[in-house]
């Protein structure tokens, strides 16, 4: 069984079944890929390779592999038995529609008063989902609309959820991260000043819209990055550096730059770790971009103007305090562990670092504290799509090995 | 180095050596040049936005077309069953499904296609669904499904059967070539997983050794080396070294040079584990200057100097070391501190490259007092006892003189010999010697080259314990290779002998070495390593090259038939 159908999780699935060895891919959300689904792709004219797109093979051919049992909207109850033969049961949320008989025809969609339903994001598999804080009917209303329109009869809103029990031999744990949330540190004003957004919604708005949407009644003529928004911050208990954080940021400023040729951009940071030591690097593009300036310095906060746009307030070298206007700016969010970590990691009987990921060796990186249990991705630790599927690759050699015996 | 002598390049060359040997073919069906055609509705995603009845009746006039069906789901077990039935029904050699994707069902319906004789490789699919029904008005998508199905079964009629096999590897050992630890690392892997490994190490593998640890536990490296040289399952060529490698995963075969002598062997898969080798720092007269590694010695004596500065750049205009710089350079920091907290020491750098946990590190140096100078550039030393570094503070925006008594200067990581190596392999390398993976993410430690798999410093600068990592998945990638089938053949090229004229073109041209002038004289191509990329079809002057599933042929009656060219 592998639990959580990410790069990680997915990579090791594959892994497994090329081997011939059935997986159980579970995952809690309604479709697979986990964030990788919410990432955009930073090619303008030509592919920079940021592989976001190879991320979709991925999740089709776990759609063609006959050894792979996909179980969404699940998550893991209960695990007991032993190595090599864990017992475990699974439990599924409500999942009104039904997964066999929906084609996606998108007539649910059309007649839905409340828009609370939706295509799934990686197409993987698919099925449409309902979302319950939406639907008015899980709001206590009467409403069947979706119920009467749907020519396969696929749904059925008071079907209940239910409880699984299996028998798997091996479990790889690969469960992902939980993006931090900006609201937690309010000095940044997220949600709170139009045009204040977290790196992860940028995102989400360039892979749908293809370009970042200033808020209304504005133009994006300069735009700030603030690196290591919920890490290296022991304010939010957050030691650690998440690693991505100053890659991504820098290919979504790539894109941006190359689609606005006017686009005045400014990075406040504190050092630059590019993880690609190969890639741009922000010194020396900002000295030979008029348009790009780079800042060392970490925002004390994020205020409104008196129009309302978000204004940046550091010290810069020299101790002087400065202020500047910025038409948007994008906090880069960094890595937390998932939640519910602790909660899965305790009932399947595994230590947990101080920083709250789950604990494995640096000798053989997806063995966790327990045998006949892996871990791979960044439940481990905050990485990238890189390093999650060479983690979920080598998890599946050990669950391989482990199953088959070998010393 | 000495090369293979004549009469062991001919016996490397001979028959045996299985280069232009065609994958087997499959009893299959006669070609009767019959097509079956499979309209999906798709549970009114393409019927009800698309008239399919009129489809249905402007494609089953078509010639060739001896049965033309509207299905629920073509796709679903029903469906594929009634496939199966009607191919058997009416004698079908090949047919073309319309409904979703290719991307999504094609492996689904070649399957189809195997389970009934007919060659998979035979089968068209039209997207009449996300690219028609999904994005027309009702009366346009009609139109345009009616070209789409129209192009395919045009195309599909002048299909013919493509060499295709699968197999599994005949041999299940794996080859690893490598001069340091990923190279221990991965047959560890391997032998962890059950496999056989050949080993082949440039030097005296006793002489391996491990220069940084990283928290790997001390000595786990050592015993693991110790272990893989005294294993059964273990064949050691040392000093050793690969000199060819030829074939494809049914059937790689290697020329190794072990000593003074020559030996061939065959493998399922090979891992280039190469590592990079440190470059030492310059000196500089007057200032002692010294290596981490050479810090490390020193403190493993417990000689502790009062005041180090460590510099972590390199004088040219590169701002970064590799991966491991500043990881050492805060390692050692501490273990002074450690051993006498009076004592002080410096760090300089652009940037602190302390990565995710690795910042822990950090925040401890700087609680124990270690100095961090960010600048961007290079300090100045002087001369003198102690002497003097001169540096510029980003930060404050002013120059400090920081008394001495040892500098650690920043090794450069310089890859050696991967040129040579990556020519053997197939594996290219980049302008500065580092071996270039295939798709980087998803893909990792895969070179181009089918059933090669690349790890270690060679490939990028990377931490111990990153090393670690990678050597296990290329290791784990090449076990799962050696044990399950390899699909050969399909759409790949084939050269008309007619035709080529043998001017190398196409040699020269595929990234993946599939084309060779065969015995005949004339371009010949390795089905094994082609990959139906379409250069050499593309590039060849005398147009004798034609990938089978998109020949010049049934390319141009396509477009003929999508941009209406005639019969409209």
């Amino acid at each position: 069984m592998v639990i959580g159908a990410g790069i990680a999780g997915i990579s090791a699935a594959l892994g497994l079944a090329e081997r011939g060895i059935f997986v159980n891919l579970v995952d809690s959300d309604s479709a697979i890929g986990g964030r990788s689904r919410e990432l955009s792709c930073k090619g303008l004219d030509k592919c920079v390779r940021c592989d976001v797109c190879l991320a979709t093979d991925k999740l089709l051919e776990v759609g063609r592999s006959e050894m792979i049992r996909v179980l969404r909207n699940t998550r893991v109850k209960s695990v007991s038995g032993s190595p090599g033969n864990f017992r475990v049961t699974l439990e599924r949320s409500p999942s009104p529609v039904d997964e066999g008989s929906c084609n996606a025809c998108g007539k649910c969609v059309e007649i839905c008063p409340a828009n609370a339903i939706s295509p799934p994001r990686s197409g993987i598999p698919l099925t449409y989902s309902i979302d319950p804080d939406a639907c008015l009917w899980y709001r206590g209303d009467d409403c069947h609309l979706c119920e009467e329109a749907c020519p396969q009869g696929a749904i059925d809103l008071s079907r209940k959820g239910s409880t699984k029990r299996m028998q798997v031999g091996a479990i790889v744990v690969a469960t992902g991260f939980t993006p931090f949330d900006p609201d937690l540190d309010p000095r940044y004003s997220h949600d709170l000043i139009p045009g204040v957004l977290s790196s992860l919604e940028a995102e989400r708005q360039i892979s749908i819209d293809g370009d970042l949407v200033p808020p209304e009644g504005t133009s994006l003529d300069r735009l700030a990055f603030v690196q290591c928004v919920g890490s290296r911050d022991l304010k939010h208990g957050v030691e650690y550096c998440s690693k991505v954080c100053c890659k991504y940021s820098m290919g979504i400023a790539l894109l941006l730059r190359a689609l606005h040729p006017e686009l005045e951009i400014t990075f406040f940071y504190m050092d630059w770790r590019p993880y690609d030591l190969k890639g741009e690097d922000l010194r020396e593009w900002a000295s030979r971009d008029q348009g790009v300036r780079s800042i060392r310095s970490r925002p004390a906060e994020i205020l409104p103007s008196e129009t309302g746009k978000p204004v940046v307030r550091f010290t810069d070298a020299g101790e002087s305090i400065s202020e500047e206007e910025f038409d948007m700016v994008l906090l880069s969010v960094g890595m937390a562990p998932p939640e519910g970590l602790e909660d899965l990691a305790e009932r399947l009987g595994l230590r947990t670092t101080p920083q709250g990921y789950i604990e494995t060796s640096v000798e053989r990186p997806a063995m966790t504290s327990r045998p006949g249990i892996f871990a791979s991705g960044c439940c481990t630790g905050p990485k990238d799509i890189e390093e999650s599927a060479m983690e979920g690759n080598a998890a599946a050699g050990e669950a391989a090995s482990f199953l088959e015996g070998s010393p | 180095m000495t090369l293979p002598t004549g009469s062991e390049a001919v016996a490397l060359s001979s028959p045996g050596r299985a280069r232009s040997r065609r994958p087997r073919i499959r009893p299959e069906k006669d070609l009767t040049e019959r097509i079956g055609v499979f309209l999906c509705r798709c549970g009114g995603s393409v019927d009800g936005r698309l008239d399919i009845d009129a489809v249905r009746e402007r494609v089953s006039s078509m010639d060739g077309v001896e049965t033309c069906l509207v299905m629920d789901y073509p796709c679903s077990k029903e469906g594929r069953e009634a496939i199966i039935g009607a191919i058997g029904e009416h004698d079908l050699d090949r047919f073309v499904v319309a409904g979703c994707s290719p991307k999504v069902v094609d492996e689904r319906f070649m399957t189809v296609a195997r389970e009934s004789g007919v060659n998979p490789f035979m089968v068209e699919i039209a997207n009449i669904r996300e690219h028609c029904s999904m994005i027309h008005r009702h009366d346009e998508a009609t139109s345009k499904a009616i070209k789409l199905v129209k192009a395919a079964v045009s195309k599909c009629s002048l299909l013919v059967p493509a060499p295709y096999a699968r197999t599994r590897a005949e041999r299940e050992e794996v080859l690893v070539y490598g001069n340091g630890m990923s190279a221990m690392v991965a047959v560890d892997e391997l032998l962890s997983e059950g496999g056989k490994v050949h080993l082949v190490v440039p030097f005296d593998p006793k002489n391996l050794v491990f220069n940084y640890h990283d928290g790997i536990t001390p000595g786990h490296l050592e015993a693991m080396r110790d272990r893989i040289l005294d294993s059964d399952m273990v064949t050691v060529y040392g000093p050793g070294s690969v000199h060819m490698f030829q074939g494809d995963p049914e059937n790689f075969r290697a020329l190794l040079r072990s000593g003074e002598e020559w030996k061939e062997i065959g493998c399922g898969a090979a891992i280039v584990a190469w590592e990079a080798e440190e470059v030492p720092p310059l000196s500089v007269d007057g200032v002692n200057v010294i290596t981490q590694a050479d810090l490390e010695h020193l403190l493993e004596e417990e000689k502790v100097p009062r005041s180090t500065v460590m510099i972590t750049m390199f004088e040219e205009d590169d701002p970064y070391p590799g991966r491991i710089t500043h990881i050492e350079a805060l390692r050692n920091a501490l273990r002074i501190k450690v051993m006498d907290p009076g004592a002080e020491v410096t760090i300089v750098a652009r940037d602190v490259l302390a990565f995710g946990m690795r910042e822990l590190d950090y925040i401890e140096a700087q609680s124990k007092g270690v100095r961090f100078v960010r600048t961007g550039s290079f300090p100045r030393m002087i001369e003198g006892s102690p002497f003097i570094v001169v540096v510029e503070d980003e930060t404050i925006g002013e120059e400090l003189a920081i008394e001495a008594d040892l500098v650690t200067m920043t090794s450069w990581d310089q890859p050696f010999d991967t040129d040579h190596i990556g020519k053997v392999f197939g594996a290219p390398v980049d302008e500065n010697g580092y071996f270039i993976p295939t798709q980087v993410k998803l893909k990792p430690t895969a070179s181009i080259r089918e059933g090669v798999y690349l790890c270690g410093t060679g490939v990028e600068s990377k931490t111990p314990s990153e090393v670690v990592l990678e050597a296990r998945s290329a290791a784990s990638r090449a076990m799962t290779l050696v044990r399950s089938e390899i699909e050969r053949g399909g759409a790949v090229a084939e050269v008309d002998p007619e035709l080529c004229s043998a001017c190398l073109t196409c040699v020269r041209s595929c990234p993946f070495s599939a084309p060779f002038i065969g015995e005949t004289g004339k371009a010949e191509i390795d089905i094994g390593l082609c990959q139906g990329c379409g250069i050499c079809a593309g590039i060849c002057p005398s147009k004798a090259i034609q990938l089978f599933t998109s020949t010049d042929d049934q390319i141009s009656v396509q477009t003929e038939m999508l941009t209406g060219g005639r019969d409209l």
